[in-house]
């Protein structure tokens, strides 16, 4: 075991292999406050990269209605009762929030990786702590979820048909959009017996050589967020490949530049922001004030990395939803919920203009500048004084020329009705 | 597939979990996709229609449950607090 720094939980932490850190990172943020279920992003993955024999049931990505569901199910409560059980009542968290060494103070507990230490089984110690979800937990994406309701045996299923055979949820929920976090610190390239899952130097992008994976499934296993998957008509495993093409800016689409992935750029409810974020020597993020993630992660801190306490370091982060109990969401994302949650809900000028880039453009924004405009508004929102500007956010692509240019006020264009279609 | 085909009688296939609170959030949530959707820009027809829709199921849900005219003065109960315009075109200068 190496000692790594882990600066999402504020201090080291074992890990099977020394770190080592890519030049750029992938990373996302995703606003759950936006996301309605549309599956658009969940599509878009399946219709380009998983439509093959083999991978009927393998989504790469996938949106779960949250408390209720997961892909697959339980997934992240199976993974937080085995730390619990390795740690009882110690996963907690401590100090006080610091630089971006330490933005969410210090976790207390064990991850993944520490708690696997300790669970000895005669085929020897994890190399992470995790279990191998069955096929029944694979095969049933979403189902009963939002409908309480099944097909007969056999037949095709019909969520839309009436009546409801099940009891419907009656209180909150939110939808959890997730795909491979390319972490960190991977626990699937940590458990891999035959080192086929590897990190690219250049942008991060955890992989899986198909060429060497021989499907043992320790990965599978060893993910606490269950995105790496097994093909049964190829005998390996396969994951989330960050549609790299696109990052790597070949495709035309792009005209050269790093375009983000197909899920980000499907996405209807402009939910998602990818980028390629720089990192230090000790794999803490390079400040760059203007960079739009940097922004959202280390400036706002509106946007939290997802169960965090589960020691890999995931490269995706979210803002959490509103409207959902602190205690849930506290577990979920971090001690970081609570000022988030505040600083979203009523947002201040330059947040409100950073928001504006989810999906605006293919291409991946490195860098962003706002053009001040005019006081439009004025009010107080749950008591706090709230001031609107009709400011402009100016994205910039790789090469440093403007790729997105949009108002916090943007004008509206509708098509009429017999050109709805054209382009 | 699977070795055994997915049951709907079968009470373990549930998606069940404990809450910590059975709390209704729901008129926050449909707030929250409100003013959402209205900073993209869409118009209180555009944002009522996303609640009518069966395939967007969470608004559609508060739709299902509250009813029509409890989202429609939702709706025009958020537009008003940020200072949108029934008609979208322009800016309530209306300092609450």
């Amino acid at each position: 075991m190496s000692n790594v720094y882990n600066w999402q939980l504020g201090r080291p932490m074992d890990y099977p292999y020394d770190a080592a850190f890519p030049r750029e990172q992938f990373a996302f943020v995703f606003n759950l406050n936006r996301c309605i279920g549309c599956q658009s992003c969940t599509m878009a993955c399946k219709s380009t990269w998983t439509f093959s024999k083999g991978q009927e049931y393998m989504w790469w990505n996938n949106v779960e209605t949250k408390p209720y569901g997961g892909y697959p199910a339980h997934w992240d409560v199976k993974t937080l009762d085995l730390l619990e059980k390795a740690n009882p009542g110690g996963q907690s968290w401590g100090g006080t929030p610091q630089n971006a060494k330490a933005p969410y103070g210090q976790f207390k507990g064990q991850t993944v990786f520490e708690a696997a230490k300790h669970n000895v089984s005669p085929e020897g110690a994890q190399k992470a702590l995790g279990y191998l979800p069955t096929d029944e937990e694979w095969a049933g994406a979403n189902r009963f979820e939002d409908h309480p309701t099944g097909a007969p045996k056999g037949e095709r299923d019909r969520y839309f048909q009436r009546p409801e055979s099940l009891p419907q949820h009656k209180t909150w929920f939110f939808y959890l959009a997730r795909l491979c976090n390319h972490c960190s610190y991977p626990a699937c390239l940590a458990a891999c017996p035959r080192s086929a899952i590897y990190k690219r130097p250049e942008d991060g992008i955890v992989l899986i050589d198909q060429e060497r994976c021989r499907g043992y499934r320790k990965c599978m296993e060893a993910c606490p967020y269950k995105k790496s998957l097994y093909r049964g008509t190829t005998r390996t495993s396969e994951k989330c490949v960050a549609c790299y093409p696109r990052v790597e800016g070949r495709d035309p689409d792009g005209g050269g530049l790093p375009m983000q992935t197909r899920c980000m750029s499907a996405c209807i409810g402009h939910i998602r922001l990818q980028g390629l974020v720089e990192l230090n020597a000790d794999g803490t993020w390079k400040e760059n004030r203007q960079h739009p993630l940097y922004y959202l992660v280390h400036v706002a801190k509106v946007a939290l990395p997802l169960y965090p306490q589960f020691g890999t370091e995931p490269n995706g982060y979210y803002i959490p939803p509103r409207w959902v109990p602190l205690p849930y969401l506290r577990q979920m994302f971090g001690p970081g919920v609570d000022a988030a949650i505040e600083r979203y809900s009523v947002p201040d000028r330059e947040l409100l203009a950073v928001l504006q880039l989810f999906g605006k453009d293919r291409r991946i924004c490195f860098r962003y500048e706002i053009k001040q405009g005019p006081k439009v508004f004025e009010t107080n929102i749950r008591g706090k004084k709230f001031e609107m500007f009709n400011d402009t956010v100016i994205g910039y692509g790789r090469d440093g020329k403007e790729i997105a240019r949009i108002a916090v006020e943007e004008p509206v264009h509708v098509r009429p009705a017999q050109h709805a279609n054209s382009i | 597939m699977p070795k055994h085909e997915v049951d709907s009688e079968d009470p373990m296939e549930l998606m069940g979990v404990t809450l910590a609170t059975h709390e209704d959030t729901l008129t926050p949530m449909a707030e929250c996709f409100i003013e959402e959707f209205m900073r993209m820009r869409f118009n209180p027809e555009q944002v009522l229609e996303l609640f009518k829709n069966p395939d967007y199921i969470g608004p559609h849900m508060v739709w299902e449950q509250r009813g029509e005219g409890f989202v429609r003065q939702l709706i025009a109960d958020s537009f008003a607090q940020w200072g949108r315009a029934a008609n979208h075109e322009s800016r309530v200068t209306n300092n609450a």
